[in-house]
């Protein structure tokens, strides 16, 4: 199995639109993992139908066991986050504030506050409108992503790979540089980046490509809307030269692009021919890079 | 005096574009501060790029362990939720970007070898120009600690502007909420796109837990696109104004360029939005 | 000496894990005897934060002198430095036994923290 991850750095250069139409392109042949777990957004192109959910815990949220609570107020003194509310002569955890640090667990005197898995969110096998799987992941309201959700969404996408035989692997990566893009490196064949014709989008591309050769990956490169600064888009022409980054395409800021996805498509279901066959080539490219 | 936030659910929908013109276009009409809350990637600076009058370092409390008092048992590892402060055989290490500030340690060491410290977790800057005070909070890169930055940066200058404009952070985590809890009116931004529709539920979501008036802004909209208006009316929230998809503008904003300096009709559309956004606060 | 590798599983033909914090677990070969064992890192690979310090407290702990991986934060980096634990990484995918014969050669290099 081919496992080849979809990174940009930034967000918005177009980054989940790029792994939706690959993913059409691979159909059966892929498994599609949705790792950009801040901002995941591949369902809603794919509109898929849902196999099975499971829950995803991650951290801890304290918990008061009213039968032994002696209102004495310790916990709300020594909370650091001013968490521990009194309502009614209750004092009452608020769920959004409490970091699950356990201060107030330890130092309870009756041993009242018991410290419980934290539920962050969901995560999915799905199959897509186009009979490709795929696997995704969703937080709940105000809670944070880390390396975790990111590592589960891949390791689960990856076994059922292994299941099913199915050859390739496409991961659309989360944003940035930090901690969860180093999650989503793990493992991969080939990075392909989606960088856009911008100050910030160079910049990104710059560390990203750090990585890259830290750990001695294949990637590959295609710039999106290069028309919006030619200069830039040269400068990043030159870069990837430079650093054994073969430049794929370059895609002109083009009004289809973004029709079609106001209209929940993917761009290679676009009528633009032009925009189409530079996926497809891309899409060759990658299914013909070494394992 | 009057305090507007302008926030969106991801990235990349605009959110920079409408505060800084907003601000921009403001500042004819009064004083204007404008504060860059989304400190983990600043970037309203960019539009203008006057020179920082001052810098300030925000702190917060870290633990120091005393070497000649601890005996390494490793109670603090233990109690340590953030894995931040690890106990070797001769030796406590602190991590400070992974310290959350609980005071554990402190309050659980046996020996009492752990007393307060404290670190930088980022900076204030202030810039003027002319009518407009640029305010931005910059959180050191691998730090966690947002939440305080943001409300240590919205308190850090007195409030004397007749507009105080709040570029929020992206997403529906806990440095949003802090950044709009307490303002007169909310602007959520977002793009005619299945992305941008399901960013704005979840921000409409969020924004509901804590009761502020609102109105959505739609960046990138293009005639007979109805994906935002539908959800809108479906859910009784208004929308102040709507920015055409335009390559002109587009290139202007990638090339730094305040585009309500550029296009005068743009200029227009973002005086009406201020002249609604005074109407629906009264 | 002990060595300890991130890895996918208990055996020698296991891939590496590049993760370091987050590895799977660590197989551990005492170059003397070649004697191996196993430590997983189920609770690591579940904390939410922090993965990496406590990770190099496990190593550390287990008495381990260099840890071959692909990349280590340096935040665990200082840890393990100050555990006087050598990091050897960035030697991209190769399975358990293939890096272990690259590092008895002295073929892979010493990061610094």
């Amino acid at each position: 199995m081919k496992e080849i991850v979809i990174m940009s750095g930034k967000g918005g250069t177009g980054k989940t639109s790029f792994t939706a139409a690959l993913g059409v392109l691979a159909g059966k042949q892929a498994i599609v993992a949705d790792c950009d777990v801040d901002a995941a957004n591949l369902h809603l192109l794919y509109q898929p139908e849902i196999l099975e959910d499971h829950n995803f815990l991650s951290g801890k949220l304290a918990v008061i066991d009213y039968d032994t609570c002696i209102d004495c107020g310790v916990c709300r003194d020594k909370c650091a986050f001013d968490a521990i509310d009194l309502t009614d002569g209750k004092y009452v955890i608020n769920e959004i504030s409490c970091e699950g640090c356990a201060v107030c667990s330890y130092l309870c005197p009756e041993h009242s506050i018991e410290m419980k898995d934290n539920h962050a969110g969901k995560w999915f096998i799905s199959k897509s409108r186009f009979g490709t799987w795929m696997v995704h992941a969703h937080l709940d309201i105000g809670q944070d992503n880390s390396g975790k959700l990111v590592s589960k969404v891949k390791d689960e996408a990856k076994k059922l790979a292994k299941k099913n035989e199915i050859p390739f692997l496409l991961v659309d990566g989360p944003p940035g540089v930090g901690c969860p893009v180093i999650s989503a490196f793990a493992g991969v064949d080939h990075v392909l980046i989606i960088t856009e014709a911008t100050q910030s989008g160079f910049h990104d591309l710059k560390r990203l490509t750090e990585l890259i050769e830290f750990f001695k990956a294949q990637a590959s490169c295609v710039i999106n809307k290069y028309d919006l600064n030619e200069p830039i888009s040269g400068t990043i022409e030159e870069f990837c030269n430079g650093h054994s980054i073969p430049v794929l395409e370059k895609i002109p800021f083009d009004e289809t692009f973004y029709e079609t996805l106001q209209n929940g498509k993917t761009i290679v279901e676009s009528e633009n021919k032009n925009l189409k066959s530079k996926i497809e080539h891309i899409w060759q490219f990658l299914k013909n890079v070494e394992g | 005096m009057m305090k507007i936030a302008v926030a969106s659910g991801k990235g990349g929908t605009g959110k920079t574009f409408i505060s800084t013109n907003l601000a921009y276009i403001a500042a004819d009409q009064g004083s204007v501060h404008l504060f860059d809350l989304d400190v983990e990637e600043p970037n309203a600076h960019l539009f203008f790029p006057e020179r920082v009058r001052d810098s300030r370092a925000v702190r917060r409390m870290i633990p120091i362990v005393n070497a000649e008092i601890c005996d390494h048992k490793g109670i603090c590892t233990q109690v340590c939720e953030y894995h931040a402060i690890i106990s070797l055989a001769t030796t406590t290490m602190v991590f400070p970007e992974l310290c959350h500030s609980c005071y554990g340690c402190l309050e659980l060491c046996p020996t009492r070898a752990i007393s307060e410290g404290f670190k930088e977790i980022g900076k204030i800057h202030r810039s003027d120009t002319g009518g407009l005070h640029l305010i931005t909070g910059e959180l050191k890169v691998g730090e966690s600690a947002a939440p305080s930055l943001i409300s240590e940066t919205k308190t850090s200058v007195p409030q004397e502007a007749q507009i105080n404009i709040y570029d929020a952070p992206p997403g529906t985590s806990c440095p949003v909420i802090e950044a709009v809890k307490d303002m007169d009116y909310i602007i959520l931004v977002t793009e005619p796109t299945p992305f941008g529709l399901h960013d704005l539920d979840l921000m409409v979501q969020t924004i509901n837990q804590i009761d502020r008036p609102y109105g959505v802004v739609v960046n990138k909209s293009q005639a007979g696109n109805n994906l935002i208006e539908s959800y809108c009316t479906e859910h009784g929230i208004e929308i102040i104004a709507r920015f055409a998809q335009d390559i002109n503008i587009a290139r202007a904003y990638a090339q730094g360029k305040i585009v309500s300096a550029v296009f005068p009709e743009i200029r227009t559309r973002f005086e009406t939005l201020l002249q609604r956004i005074r109407e629906r606060m009264i | 000496m002990k060595v300890a590798f991130t890895a996918y599983g208990n055996s020698w033909n296991e891939q590496i894990d590049i993760r370091f914090g987050r590895a799977k677990g660590f197989f551990i070969v005492d170059s003397e005897t070649e004697e191996t064992e196993y430590l997983d890192n189920r609770v690591n690979l579940e904390a939410q934060h922090g993965a990496g310090t406590s990770s190099a407290q496990m190593i550390a702990n287990a008495g381990v002198s260099a840890l071959v991986t692909g990349k280590v934060g340096p935040k665990a980096g200082s840890v393990l430095k100050t555990a006087g634990v050598k990091v050897y990484g960035g030697i991209g995918y190769a399975s358990i036994k293939e890096a272990y014969d690259k590092f008895k050669k002295g073929l892979l290099i010493e990061q610094d923290y």
